[in-house]
């Protein structure tokens, strides 16, 4: 129950930018598994709060495949529609195939039914601790390049904290709330200050130690993302060229 | 209490003592963040009312459709018969359409009963309205803070954030938004009002307010360097509309070159 109190207070203290918080971390026992536990205990709560919220959102809005249907429906009554189909023969199938494609697209990419929120009980607080080694990995490797005193545990027990902000997604306990940017936004702020007191950092020093992590992950997203494109050409056109 | 309502009226009085003093105050970026959240939420509190209440007593789909199709036809009795008739044609039949589409939607029955889903929705954008006013402002708050230490400021990003949080305050004249004429008006006094206060805020977290100390040791007065603060306040902005020309003249640039290649 001790433990509880303290994690809630670092966390509390944390998102509020006290210092005192940040220090305390780095002066932990075992910063980086203190880190590991507040992370996965934010991120199944956060999800938790997401399962509740989804499932009232679910329950006070349509069946979607009653909104896909009757969307098809108006839409084929439309004058464009019934233009087109005059125009372009067998226009209703390849209209047909297109829509469905469009609608199970989105709901690959924006499912918000409580069974997605569901499996993110387990995927939020695991997408949270792979973004927060691979964030802190690189800004310990460039605080210590710019003279920061630190250790990697101290490093990362602190960078955790930054977590803090996640909290504000317990108001997605609400149907229909839209959190925004703000999480990104505090979360960043909260890494500069745990950088800066973790490292003992000048302000401009600890900025840079802030953004370039972010900046190296963003090239190399880039990379990732020209060589998969550039794979998946190539192996398109072989397989084209092959039919 | 008092002392929040202190606080506010002093920053709405751009009252320098009364900003020092609240950035001097332990956990000054807490309050301030207070602040701007209860700010939010009355102005959240307003708009939940209003779309709350005007769900039940408002005009029906119907009224509103009859309402907008009145609208249209009114602009299209300035446009030449042939446009007019095209506009018929091409957009209206089907944006009728689209409208029945979104009242079948709405019809669509519900796990829930309706009128919970109606109070969710209200609670919903109510709840969000703190969450985006904050989005907003530490985003601005960081590019502030990063001109004002390059311009030479020696503050604390706590401290600044926290006193700039009541730069939030002149938005509550939006409650009475919904007062017909006001509104614009209303919105865009709160907007200069903001400015001011984030100009003093600046000022205030920066060190650009140097206090003057009487023989006795008390705080006459504060030397304010406000060409520094209006600067970074200022800087963000000005720094993105560069930016954004950049761009521009570059696109410009790339599409000319496009275009001559082309031809």
């Amino acid at each position: 129950m001790q433990q509880i109190s303290r994690y809630a207070g670092l966390v509390a203290g944390a998102l509020f930018l006290r210092t005192d918080a940040y220090e305390e971390m780095r002066e932990a026992r075992s910063p980086f598994l203190t880190g590991l536990i507040i992370m996965v205990v934010v991120g199944v709560i956060i999800a938790l709060a997401a399962l509740v919220g989804t499932a009232l959102e679910w329950a006070s809005t349509p069946n979607l495949a009653d909104i896909q249907k009757v969307v098809y429906e108006g839409m084929i009554r439309m004058p464009w529609y019934q233009e087109t189909l005059r125009m372009v023969p067998g226009y209703d199938q390849i209209f047909r195939q297109w829509y469905d494609f469009g609608w199970t697209l989105g709901r690959a990419f924006g499912d918000s039914s409580p069974g997605a929120a569901l499996g993110s009980l387990v995927l939020t607080p695991v997408s949270l601790v792979i973004a927060w080694l691979l964030y802190g990995l690189l800004a310990h490797l460039f605080a210590r390049l710019l003279k920061g005193e630190a250790t990697l545990s101290q490093t990362l027990g602190c960078t955790a904290l930054a977590v803090a902000p996640q909290l504000l997604k317990l108001t997605e306990l609400v149907p229909f709330v839209a959190v925004g940017g703000v999480v990104a936004t505090w979360t960043l702020i909260c890494r500069y200050v745990a950088l800066k007191q973790a490292h003992r950092l000048t302000w401009g020093r600890a900025f840079w130690a802030t953004v370039l992590p972010l900046l190296t992950l963003y090239v190399l997203g880039l990379i990732l993302a020209a060589i998969g494109v550039l794979v998946f050409g190539t192996l398109a056109s072989a397989l084209l060229g092959g039919a | 209490m008092s002392e929040l309502l202190s606080t506010v009226r002093g920053a709405i009085t751009l009252d320098i003592p009364t900003l020092v003093r609240f950035r001097d105050t332990q956990d000054v970026f807490r309050r301030g963040i207070i602040i701007l959240i209860l700010v939010g939420l009355v102005l959240g509190a307003v708009e939940f009312a209003v779309v709350f209440v005007g769900s039940f007593i408002g005009p029906s789909a119907e009224a509103q459709l009859a309402e907008m199709r009145q609208n249209f036809d009114q602009q299209l009795q300035f446009m030449p018969p042939e446009a007019a008739q095209a506009f018929e044609q091409q957009f209206l039949s089907n944006f009728e359409v689209g409208i029945e589409i979104a009242q079948e939607i709405v019809a669509l029955p519900t796990p829930l009963p309706k009128v919970v889903g109606t109070l969710f929705e209200a609670l919903g954008a109510w709840v969000s309205q703190p969450l985006v006013m904050l989005g907003g402002f530490l985003a601005y708050g960081i590019w502030v803070m990063l001109a004002a230490k390059l311009l030479g400021g020696s503050g604390r990003l706590q401290e600044f954030l926290g006193v700039a949080a009541l730069s939030s305050v002149p938005y509550l004249l939006l409650v009475l938004k919904w007062v017909p004429c006001l509104g614009g008006v209303l919105g865009l006094v709160a907007w200069v009002w903001s400015i001011v206060i984030w100009v003093a805020a600046a000022a205030v977290a920066s060190g650009w307010a140097a206090p003057v100390v009487t023989a006795e040791g008390d705080v006459e007065r504060y030397d304010v360097n406000w060409g520094k603060a209006i600067l970074a306040v200022i800087l963000p902005v000005l720094v993105l509309l560069v930016l954004a020309v950049v761009i521009l003249v570059i696109s410009l640039l790339v599409a000319l070159v496009a275009s001559l290649g082309s031809s």
